[in-house]
């Protein structure tokens, strides 16, 4: 009998870590511009504060465009805000951070919100591609794109007291 | 003569312009923080009076405390008096007030201050708190970058003091200052990058000047320079420094300058 309770645990444990594995591999790989700097040195300082953030597994930096890929480690809970500051921390700003979600393992609401992680995001134009595997969303908040752009392109869009990542969709 | 150096000096330096690593000023930008950078730098100037040139060696540690704080400490060290001796130090820290980031392009805005101190004899009428006078300097820049071009202005107060313990600061001379400066930059290598591993090469020329408060008395020096950054981490800079005028007594105004540097990351 209690080799059977014992077995059960097992398989229960083993369903809960399955269930958790799906829910974070959510957001799969996210891209992001840095603005503000020209040489290599500058872009390898940002590089080395990305890398010192503990959900990132790999930093692929395109030096000409200051671009980075960002490879995420397997279970990690993704904080853009996180990811934001380290470009800061390095003297420089975002110009543009995109990621990917797996498009069947999220579920969007009616008022386009969805949550990864306790993190709320809210999709402020374009939608969830149900018909492709992944869809791609640039963040558009203040600070995650240029001055110039947030203020002509997203100021009058997004409301500054909600505690929310704005998002666009990104079509290919 | 000198009106034709003078202009063929300027010419090369708004045809060389480097980027924002200055070797004789400082940029807006800030380092990262949690990283620690190590400096030496050494220089040979010629004596204006007398006979032969002095070499100045300057160690120097530089750490960003935050995104838009960081501070550096120097020590002087001169053979101006036919041995190396410690001379003195000097405290320095800047903070970036203005940032406007887009895409290869920035324009910052910092305030500094810096508090140096000497024990060396005060020999002449220029105010140098780069390892000759006790005093201390608060200043603000400014720096534009436009792709590969660099663009960084600076203005400054300076006040000595007395060079502790031994040398009072002669009371005929002026012991207030404005330092002004005019820095350009161009990243000449590569053409395109693809790795960290290439070689940079920036040239840079840059205007450094000196008003004496009250009497006015001025000069003004123009500072050509080469600098290689290497495996993006290390930096050697190949200066020369010139007077274009001086109405100031100064006793070695003109010469050479080399620095190395070398950065950390995330040292904490």
């Amino acid at each position: 009998m209690s080799k059977i309770i014992k077995y059960k645990k097992i398989v229960l444990v083993a369903l809960l870590y399955f269930v958790f594995t799906i829910s974070y591999a959510q957001i799969t790989k996210a891209n992001l511009q840095a603005s503000g700097l020209t040489c290599s040195m500058c872009n390898l300082t940002i590089k080395k504060s990305l890398e010192k953030i503990s959900s990132i597994d790999s930093v692929i930096p395109d030096v000409e465009t200051a671009t980075y890929e960002l490879k995420f480690k397997k279970n990690a809970v993704i904080n853009f805000n996180e990811i934001k500051n380290a470009v800061t921390n390095a003297g420089f700003s975002v110009a543009k951070l995109v990621f990917s979600i797996d498009t069947q393992k999220v579920k969007v609401n009616s008022d386009k919100k969805f949550e990864i992680n306790g993190f709320v995001y809210t999709i402020i134009d374009g939608k969830m591609d149900s018909k492709n595997a992944t869809t791609e969303f640039q963040i558009v908040d203040k600070t995650f794109v240029s001055d110039k752009v947030f203020k002509k392109k997203y100021k009058k869009k997004i409301k500054a007291t909600e505690n929310v990542f704005h998002l666009v969709q990104i079509k290919n | 003569m000198k009106l034709l150096a003078f202009v063929t000096l300027f010419s090369i330096c708004f045809w060389v312009k480097a980027q924002e690593l200055f070797v004789f000023t400082e940029p807006a930008s800030n380092m990262a923080k949690g990283n620690l950078g190590i400096r030496m730098m050494g220089s040979t100037l010629k004596e204006t009076i007398g006979v032969g040139f002095n070499t100045h060696i300057m160690p120097e540690l530089m750490y960003g405390i935050s995104k838009n704080l960081m501070v550096h400490s120097t020590a002087f060290l001169s053979n101006r008096n036919n041995r190396f001796v410690s001379e003195g130090g000097s405290f320095y820290t800047k903070y970036r007030f203005l940032n406007r980031d887009e895409v290869k392009r920035h324009f910052r805005m910092s305030t500094f201050a810096r508090y140096s101190f000497n024990n060396a004899d005060i020999h002449q009428e220029e105010i140098n708190l780069i390892g000759h006078n006790t005093g201390y300097e608060l200043g603000v820049n400014a720096t534009q970058l436009l792709h590969k071009f660099a663009l960084s202005g600076g203005l400054s107060f300076i006040k000595a003091l007395n060079n502790e313990p031994q040398y009072k600061f002669p009371i005929n001379q002026s012991s207030n200052a404005l330092n002004y400066t005019m820095s350009f930059g161009k990243l000449m290598l590569p053409k395109k990058y693809n790795s960290y591993k290439q070689t940079n090469v920036n040239l840079m020329c840059e205007f450094l000047g000196q008003s004496l408060l009250p009497n006015g008395k001025s000069y003004l020096d123009i500072a050509p320079s080469v600098q290689f950054i290497l495996f993006s981490k290390m930096r050697i800079d190949l200066a020369y420094r010139q007077q274009l005028y001086s109405s100031m007594q100064r006793t070695a105004p003109n010469g050479f300058f080399i620095r190395l540097e070398y950065n950390f990351y995330n040292v904490y």
